[in-house]
This record gives C-alpha cells, sequence and structure tokens, in this order.
C-alpha cells in the first residue's frame, strides 16, 4: 500500500498525499479517488478529497466529479466500505 | 450486491489533480476506509508476487540398530577416593653396595634319562578266525552301511554266500569230511542258492525296466 504519493495541484504546487481508496463503480464505468493531505476541519474531522481517476499519458488525472448522482453514488460506496461492505 | 470494485493504483506515476470535492469524515471512518483499502492492495500485491518454490521436506529414515546382546560390561574400578596427589610414595632405593653372589658356571651334571620301552608287539597268529557265518554277517553289515540299494545289496549277499558255501565244500573236501551224499547235498544247495542269486538279478533288472517306463 502506498503511504505517500506526489500530486501537482493546479496551481502547480507538489503536494504529498495519502491514498485512502481507490474504486470503480461499474455504473458509470469510472474510477474514482479518495485521497488526503492530512488536514483536519475546523471541527477536527478529516478533510478528504475525492476526484474522479482518468489515466491518460501514463499519468493519473484528479479530475472532478461530474454530477451530483456520481457523487451521491461515491457517498453511498464510502458508507458501505467503512460499515463494513465488501467490494 | 457490491456497487464497487477496488482498483489498484501505480504509486509511481505522475498524479495531476485539476478539480473534486471534499468531505468531512472522523477519523475513525478515514481509517476504515484506509485499512479496507490496504487489506485489498496487500492482497493484489501478493498474488502478483512469484510463488516461492515450495521446500519439499526431504522424509528422513531412522537407521535401526539392533541393541548388541550379550554385550560384557566392563567396570572400571574407581580410583579410591582417598588417593591425594600430594601423599609422596614410598619407593625403595636400590642397594648398590650390597655384595653380589657369585654365580656357579660350572653345569650340573645331567640326570640319567629314563628309558621308556616300547612295548613288544605279539606277532603271535590270531586264533580268532571267524567262520563263514560271521564273515557273512560282517559282510552284511558292512553292505547296510553302504549306498547300495536293497536290490544291489540282495544281489551281493547272495553272491558270498554262494563263494563262501563253495569255499566250504572245498574246505570239507580237503579233509575228507563229506561223504559222497553229503557232497551232493552241499553242491544241490549251491546251486539253489545260485538260482536264487539268478532270481534276485532277474527281478533287479526288471524293476529297473519298469522304472525306465515309468
Amino acid at each position: 500500500m502506498p503511504d505517500k504519493v506526489k500530486v501537482t495541484k493546479s496551481s502547480g504546487e507538489v503536494a504529498d498525499a495519502e491514498i485512502i481508496a481507490v474504486f470503480d463503480i461499474a455504473d458509470f464505468n469510472r474510477s474514482y479517488v479518495i485521497y488526503s493531505y492530512d488536514e483536519t476541519d475546523p471541527n477536527g474531522l478529516a478533510k478528504l478529497h475525492v476526484s474522479q481517476l482518468k489515466e491518460e499519458d501514463g499519468k493519473y488525472n484528479f479530475i472532478d466529479v461530474e454530477t451530483d448522482d456520481e457523487w451521491t453514488r461515491i457517498k453511498n460506496v464510502m458508507r458501505e466500505i467503512i460499515t463494513g461492505g465488501n467490494a | 450486491m457490491a456497487s464497487y470494485e477496488f482498483k489498484k493504483i501505480n504509486p509511481s506515476m505522475n498524479m495531476s489533480e485539476t478539480g473534486g470535492k471534499v468531505i468531512a469524515l472522523q477519523t475513525d471512518g478515514k481509517n476504515k476506509l484506509k485499512t479496507a483499502y490496504e487489506n485489498y492492495y496487500n492482497a493484489e500485491i501478493a498474488k502478483e508476487a512469484p510463488a516461492a518454490t515450495p521446500q519439499v521436506e526431504q522424509p528422513v529414515e531412522s537407521l535401526d540398530i539392533p541393541a548388541p546382546v550379550n554385550t560384557d560390561v566392563v567396570n572400571f574400578e574407581p580410583a579410591p577416593a582417598n588417593l591425594d596427589p600430594n601423599t609422596p610414595i614410598d619407593v625403595e632405593p636400590f642397594k648398590i653396595d650390597e655384595p653380589v653372589a657369585p654365580v656357579d658356571i660350572n653345569p650340573a651334571p645331567a640326570a640319567p634319562v629314563e628309558s621308556n620301552p616300547i612295548p613288544a608287539v605279539d606277532t603271535t597268529p590270531s586264533t580268532d578266525v571267524i567262520s563263514p557265518v560271521e564273515f557273512v554277517k560282517r559282510f552284511d553289515d558292512l553292505v547296510k552301511i553302504t549306498s547300495f540299494d536293497e536290490a544291489s545289496r540282495n544281489l551281493m549277499r547272495n553272491q558270498i554266500r554262494s563263494s563262501v558255501a563253495l569255499a566250504g565244500i572245498v574246505s570239507d573236501l580237503n579233509t575228507s569230511k563229506l561223504e559222497t551224499m553229503d557232497l551232493f547235498n552241499q553242491v544241490k544247495n549251491v546251486q539253489q542258492t545260485m538260482q536264487t542269486t539268478q532270481n534276485v538279478v532277474q527281478n533287479n533288472q526288471n524293476e529297473a525296466s519298469l522304472k525306465l517306463a515309468a
């Protein structure tokens, strides 16, 4: 399991990120990545970043989740994993 | 039904972030997400790893060596417990000034040698002459211990008996012990004996023929 990866942000900044999970949702025929910059919000919760994962030209692109439906499905997958569901 | 499927990524590839969403989770939720994915990821890595060559454990044979029987047990006598290596041992020194007795080099007279006389051999002719009947008996005994078969043994026995009978007749004639009638009877007996011998020979031949035919 990779501990840390280097992610180049849109600002050009390269930051260490921690890969939390990567999964496919077959209904959308897309892959998604959950990662963390080890940040917390004001309430002390862990901030996680969720992006659509696209592999192009030998590199990964973390792009935006396009629809609300996708986003809802992603959150449901996260709940499923946390509550002990399995792939 | 599972609505997702974990996917393994290559962490060495370049990663660029152009967009996405942010969500806040309790640390416990984050850890559970990560642990679930780690389990999947490590299992995939294990699948891709070359299978280690299984080490086949060679069976080890045990060699049973029977314990020797009738083995003498050697009992070494233990050293005396009170043996003190520091205790001096009394050694009687040689007495070099003691006079030595002269040696008598004259040879002692030899003792007379007793002669062991060899007893004289009795050369007197033995009068123990066996009779013809005894001779036949001894011959029978001799024949019994040989490896002849029964038929051959009977044949030889009868021939000897005939010869002895003839010898007896000749001897009696020489000593004029036989009358004419006696001589006739003796010859008749010899003839009967010879006939018996011939019968035995014939029987032996018949038996041999039968064995060959069988």
